[in-house]
């Protein structure tokens, strides 16, 4: 769309309209982790056990996480169909929507409706008033999230409206590093904030009251209303400067069948595994990482594999795929998707460990002790996050000058010293000052990789595939964390058992101290095999990222040709000099 | 102005109707209204359904001013308090009952289960007995029996309601009820709140509702009247007590403790 007139915005500069459209994209992406730091929290302050809603509470993330996900595969093609404005505003409107149903869970009157609908329409009973305040909670995240993935098509697609292809990788660098240092703090942020409102709210209270300002005392809630007025400015924002975008339509139809296919594999791919990278991150044990990640149903699965075998099907017949599956017979595509298939592994290991290990060490369960290990697992997950985000624009820049190859391996390489490093140092006793440096290795080697895999994929598709490249790469990373959280969880569990079993074996006479000595023991090895696999996970994706090739020089844009994708057509695949 | 013209005779056409019907509904007993039920009866049919259950399922659920309970004898790390927040039992006549009880230790709600079988209790918490069954006294001298015992179980409760009247015919979520209101001796909760009510003295208000099909009782709520100790602008602690699911086909055994531990 639009590949003609590059660079055709009337009155605003196009930087100035990518940094307004950006904020809501950082805001969404931000909210994919802020919550999974405080979930113990939330699920206290619902008055439920923490251990049996864990995983249902986990639903709250990854939900996020499969709603984020489903949108991001269609919302750029449907931006084609019916304009980039009115779908971008009407997905931030979604997005506000469900922020504010988030914090709307005790709401009397929805929950009535609920009980009634359970009692009449359903012929139930409806569930007690707890559960119902936690299903409105993942309600409202799934809704915020069906608004927030879809910015980032769209945001990426706009890039393509306003900028030459020439001038395009700045820009479509820059949204990726939006909505990855989004999720990437989204755990600090939501740590940080929390411990700050326990430890401050009641002083906020007191100087809004100063002001003549009534408000309750501020908690993981007051997240999600920040969320509106923030959006609200950027509503209004981008509805004044999106009139300056041009907006053409393409002539075309959407891939509904295809559409509903790729959803209902990534439903079945996220429930038959029991997808919760993130939400496993808050797990305060290996019991919790069991809820949080363990297979769900085989049947959701199969259901998903056929979907997905569906989908190939449709995608290899229709005149206009939703995905053309061509893009995988490239080689730099191939290897770039297998190795952040890998990275994706990678990263929901080294995301997980920490929380783990923190959470094992709270002595006693009050809501000070869980703030506190939350706010510290936040900071140990930011001594990850944070230099893998940082790591990201070195990684660029020895991309243009190394290729795509040697900075993905060298990065990846350091990961696996990391883990190396995490798995054979790591114990009970360990300093956070410790874990923060193994933490930044890894974070650094995985960041390393973020730029050359994305432009290794990005510049072997065609121009105006790259909108649904971005989203299938960033989507195989989340699927990869998904596939690590199940199968790691599975291993680790039957593990766990073997090792307490082993240890309690020559317990002393407390029966008590014996079994939690065993249980902290036989968790801590497990924690570290863990790590082990993840050293072993970075090697494969090293092997991966040896496939790469090209990329020390920007390759030529493949020419634009919208309307050819009415047919089928070999996949042309721009080449650096190294070929 | 023919739209208006039609849309007029549709609406004269549907108040006609709507007379007509209003008629039809009310021919043959304009001059006997049907007299209200008498509460004491609907509460009696109540009661006798409930006594003579071969099984039911409670669900108890506290809101406002937290009920601080003691665990048996089972001794925390610290001085923590420990406050009842939930519970759903099934009993199974005469004398056994299993029960999920959410509790909050600290600032953490867990859940403890507990199995009865006669004056036999079984409790299992990850956080109180570290997931294990153990034999303990939950509830001091607590029998599941007790739930129907005839001079202090749940219908000889609610038998001595006093001030008993009929507030109306009402819906409760969708599902109408008899809604019925009254006064009883705190002492005579006891079987309705396992004994966790925390006065012995002066009344408590009740409401009691009914499911109009059947005349089974299905919630009873309570408001426990403040202690004087309460905090300025503390709520009341108001008990929600639901019973559903009657006369289903369950069995509770013991757990099996034994293998849990691998100690026992």
């Amino acid at each position: 769309m639009n590949d003609g007139m590059p660079g055709a915005t009337r009155g605003h500069s196009p930087w100035l309209i990518l940094l307004i459209v950006c904020l809501p994209v950082f805001i969404g992406a931000l909210d994919l982790t802020i919550i999974s730091a405080v979930l113990p929290e939330v699920i206290l302050s619902l008055n439920l056990p923490v251990k049996e809603y864990l995983d249902q509470a986990s639903w709250a993330v990854s939900g996020y996480l499969l709603a984020y996900a489903i949108s991001m595969t269609f919302t750029g093609r449907l931006s084609d169909l019916i304009g980039r404005r009115a779908v971008y505003i009407a997905c931030l409107i979604v997005f506000m929507l469900g922020s504010y149903l988030v914090t709307a869970y005790d709401s009397a009157l929805v929950n009535g409706w609920i009980a009634r609908f359970y009692n009449v329409v359903l012929g139930q009973r409806p569930p007690r008033l707890e559960e119902r305040h936690l299903y409105l909670v993942i309600t409202g995240r799934i809704i915020q999230a069906l608004g927030a993935g879809a910015m980032v098509p769209v945001t990426l697609a706009l890039v393509g409206d306003m900028f030459p292809p020439a001038r395009r990788a700045k820009p479509l660098g820059l949204v990726g590093a939006v909505d990855t240092l989004g999720w990437v703090l989204g755990h600090l942020y939501g740590g940080v904030m929390v411990r700050f409102f326990g430890q401050n709210g009641d002083r906020l209270v007191e100087a809004a009251q100063r002001i003549g300002l009534g408000i309750s005392k501020p908690s993981w809630e007051t997240l999600f209303i920040l969320n509106i007025p923030v959006s609200l400015v950027a509503l209004v924002a981008a509805w004044w400067v999106l009139k300056s975008v041009p907006q053409q339509r393409t002539a075309g139809r959407f891939d509904l069948i295809g559409t509903l296919l790729i959803a209902l594999a990534l439903i079945g791919l996220n429930v038959g595994l029991g997808t919760s990278p993130e939400a496993a991150t808050s797990a305060t044990s290996l019991e919790e990482l069991k809820q949080a990640g363990t297979g769900r149903n085989i049947y959701f699965l199969l259901a998903g594999l056929a979907a997905f075998g569906l989908f190939v099907w449709v995608e290899r017949r229709v005149a206009v795929p939703l995905i053309r599956l061509g893009m995988f017979r490239s080689r730099n595509f191939a290897s770039a998707a297998f190795t952040n298939l890998l990275v994706g592994y990678c990263l929901a290991i080294g995301l997980v460990s920490a929380p783990l290990l923190v959470n094992f060490r709270v002595d006693t369960p009050t809501s000070d002790q869980i703030q506190e290990a939350a706010y510290v697992a936040g900071l140990l997950l930011s001594g990850l996050t944070v230099p893998m985000a940082l790591a990201a624009m070195p990684g660029g820049w020895l991309s243009d000058r190394l290729g795509y190859r040697w900075p993905t391996a060298v990065g990846l390489l350091a990961a696996m010293a990391g883990f190396i490093l995490t798995g054979t140092l790591w114990d009970v006793q360990t300093s956070y000052w410790m874990m923060g440096a193994h933490m930044a290795l890894i974070g650094i080697g995985l960041g390393l990789t973020i730029s050359p895999i994305s432009t290794a994929a990005l510049n072997d598709v065609h121009e105006d595939e790259r909108g649904i490249a971005s989203g299938l790469i960033l989507n195989l990373r989340l699927i990869g964390m998904t596939v690590a959280i199940s199968s790691l969880t599975i291993y680790s569990l039957n593990r766990f058992d073997t090792l307490v079993a082993q240890y309690q074996g020559s317990g002393a006479d407390d029966r008590v101290q014996t079994a939690v000595n065993a249980s902290m023991s036989a968790a801590m090895k497990v924690i570290n095999e863990m790590q082990l696999i993840g050293a072993g996970a970075a090697l494969a994706a090293f092997a991966a990222a040896l496939f790469l090739r090209g990329g020390r020089s920007t390759p030529a844009p493949a020419p634009a040709m919208p309307q050819q994708r009415m047919t089928r057509r070999p996949a042309s695949s721009p080449r650096g000099p190294d070929d | 102005m023919r739209l208006s013209h039609r849309l007029a005779s549709l609406a004269v056409a549907l108040v006609a109707l709507a007379v007509a019907l209003g008629a039809c509904n009310g021919s043959g007993n304009e001059n006997t209204p049907t007299p209200p039920p008498d509460p004491h009866a609907l509460l009696t049919d109540a009661i006798d359904k409930l006594a003579s259950a071969s099984s039911f399922v409670i669900e108890i659920s506290v809101s406002g001013l937290p009920v601080k309970i003691k665990v048996g004898d089972i001794t925390l790390p610290e001085e923590i308090p420990v406050y009842f927040e939930y519970a759903r039992g099934t009993f199974v006549a005469p004398d056994r009952l299993q029960a999920a009880i959410d509790i909050k230790v600290a600032d953490a709600v867990a859940r403890t289960e507990l199995v009865a079988l006669g004056n036999d209790q079984y409790m299992r918490s990850d956080l109180l007995t570290q997931g294990n069954w153990v034999q303990e006294e939950v509830i001091d001298g607590f029998s599941p029996a007790d739930l129907l015992a005839p001079e202090t179980g749940i219908p000889s409760a609610l038998a001595r309601v006093r001030n008993l009247e009929l507030v109306g015919r009402t819906d409760l979520d969708g599902v109408p009820v008899h809604h019925l209101a009254g006064t009883i001796d705190a002492q005579d909760v006891y079987s309705l709140t396992f004994g966790l009510i925390g006065i012995r003295d002066g009344e408590v208000n009740l409401d009691i509702y009914l499911l109009t099909d059947g005349n089974w009782v299905e919630q009873i709520v309570m408001e426990e009247p403040l202690p004087a100790e309460a905090e300025e602008g503390a709520e009341p602690t108001r008990w929600q007590i639901n019973v559903l699911d009657y006369n289903q086909e369950i069995t509770i055994t013991a757990p099996e403790f034994g293998d849990q531990d691998g100690n026992e």
